[in-house]
């Protein structure tokens, strides 16, 4: 797969090479033509954001963009996030372990020890500041998903915290809600994942909760890779079937 | 047309995408390749910031927020690029094995 | 303005050279540091441009969490063995 040019002479790659190379410059001069001189220049969406900013229930415009406005990104990236570790999960295989089992360290433990506790607290910080200031889901939902990455990296003992059966429903918890919370408002008379000024603050921060829980568990679960039932021994008839593929 | 930072963010953002494009085209690594899909992502965020932000006084918060939303299914999508990579290199490693051994 | 402009074209100019070192460089495990040092640039670039929220997010997700999970992947690559980085420069060198 990675061999394919194996063959040709460093002098004869660079020979095939310009072609595209001179291709590629033609490609950014006509996209830097198309910057410079746009023809016809379209008015943004600032305005419209800032006159109904006062009915989407949070301070913060980019918060009120993602989560009231066009929260249907939002939802459909959590559902985006969920398909990645499904991806990750079934591509796992159980073969390569051993490999990036790391010697856990003096440093590391005692670096995990101080920063996890901060970062969730940065995390949470982060979401509460994000109704009026920057922060928001997405960026509480990284730091904590840096937390879990950390505690990853040498297996802690604190993972045993969190119960394994509890993965999958976590995973799916922030998605769920906006779902049944985007419903709700359709049942109260609103539109599809539309919420109105009085209770829209309130909403919007529970989702955020959520969807902030769920993204941080969705990356520290894409950094693993390693799905939770295999491990729990029922899945033990599959590396011997995946290693029978190439004997 | 004086240089304003909109205009060298901009053709930055350009530039990225290209260069992205270049790597995507010439490397011969998986792994780079899969970088240089990160860089052009990174270039057409850059670009529709930068949009966003010389389009008036006000920056445009729907472009930042579906930047902020590219971010996230971008880490997603580079882990998923990433467990295929390694799947790959090991099959490859059996198959070079296998093939050493004799067995096929 | 021309001390701003300055460090904006010096920042762009950077960050395109991180961008051709990222897939230029021989070493796959030099790319992969440089394309972190590469995603805490662009998150200073977002300040620039006053999108805190995605610098927030750039600088966690973009850069951090991006490169933990390209390390490990290149450590499962090519990590156990120690000639196979050897190798994979010979295969770029070619």
């Amino acid at each position: 797969m990675t061999k394919v040019g194996k063959e040709r002479t460093p002098h004869n790659r660079g020979w095939q090479r310009l072609p595209i190379m001179a291709l590629l410059l033609l490609f950014l001069a006509a996209l830097a033509r198309a910057y410079l001189f746009p023809g016809a220049s379209a008015a943004g969406l600032a305005a419209r954001v800032d006159a109904s900013l006062a009915a989407g229930g949070v301070g913060s415009r980019v918060t009120a963009v993602l989560l009231n406005f066009r929260a249907y990104d939002t939802l459909l990236e959590c559902f985006v996030l969920l398909l990645g570790v499904m991806v990750v999960w079934s591509l796992w295989r159980p073969d390569g372990a051993e490999s990036r089992e790391p010697a856990a360290g003096a440093i590391l433990a005692s670096l995990e020890r101080l920063l996890v506790p901060l970062m969730i607290m940065v995390g949470s910080y982060l979401l509460w500041a994000g109704s009026d200031r920057a922060g928001g889901a997405f960026q509480a939902g990284a730091i904590l998903g840096g937390a879990g990455v950390l505690l990853l990296l040498d297996s802690s003992p604190l993972l045993k915290v969190f119960p394994k059966r509890g993965l999958v429903p976590g995973l799916c918890l922030g998605p769920l809600f906006f779902l049944s919370a985007s419903i709700a408002a359709m049942a109260w008379g609103g539109n599809f994942l539309e919420y109105r000024s009085p209770e829209a603050a309130l909403i919007i921060i529970a989702l955020e909760g959520a969807a902030a829980f769920s993204i941080g568990l969705c990356l520290a679960a894409l950094f693993g890779g390693r799905p939770p039932e295999r491990e729990a021994g029922d899945g033990r008839d599959r590396p011997s079937r995946d290693r029978g593929e190439f004997r | 047309m004086t240089i304003s930072p909109a205009l060298i963010y901009g053709l930055t953002g350009l530039a990225l995408f290209v260069i992205g494009l270049a790597g995507l085209l010439l490397c011969q690594q998986l792994l780079r390749k899969i970088l240089a899909v990160n860089v052009m992502a990174s270039g057409v965020f850059l670009f529709l910031v930068t949009i966003a932000h010389g389009s008036g006084a006000l920056t445009d918060p729907v472009p930042q927020a579906m930047v902020l939303t590219g971010i996230v299914v971008s880490v997603s999508s580079t882990a998923a690029a990433l467990a295929l990579l390694c799947r790959i290199r090991e099959s490859a490693d059996h198959r070079d094995l296998s093939q050493k051994k004799g067995e096929r | 303005m021309t001390a701003v402009g300055a460090f904006d074209i010096l920042l762009c100019l950077t960050l395109i050279w991180l961008a051709w070192q990222v897939l230029a460089s021989r070493d796959p495990f030099r790319a992969v540091v440089l394309f972190i040092s590469f995603g805490m640039l662009m998150a200073l670039g977002w300040v620039r441009l006053q999108a805190p929220d995605l610098a927030l997010a750039e600088a966690a997700i973009g850069s951090g969490l991006t490169g933990a999970l390209f390390l490990s992947a290149l450590r499962k690559v090519i990590g156990g063995k120690k000639d196979e980085r050897r190798l994979d420069r010979d295969e770029e060198a070619q």
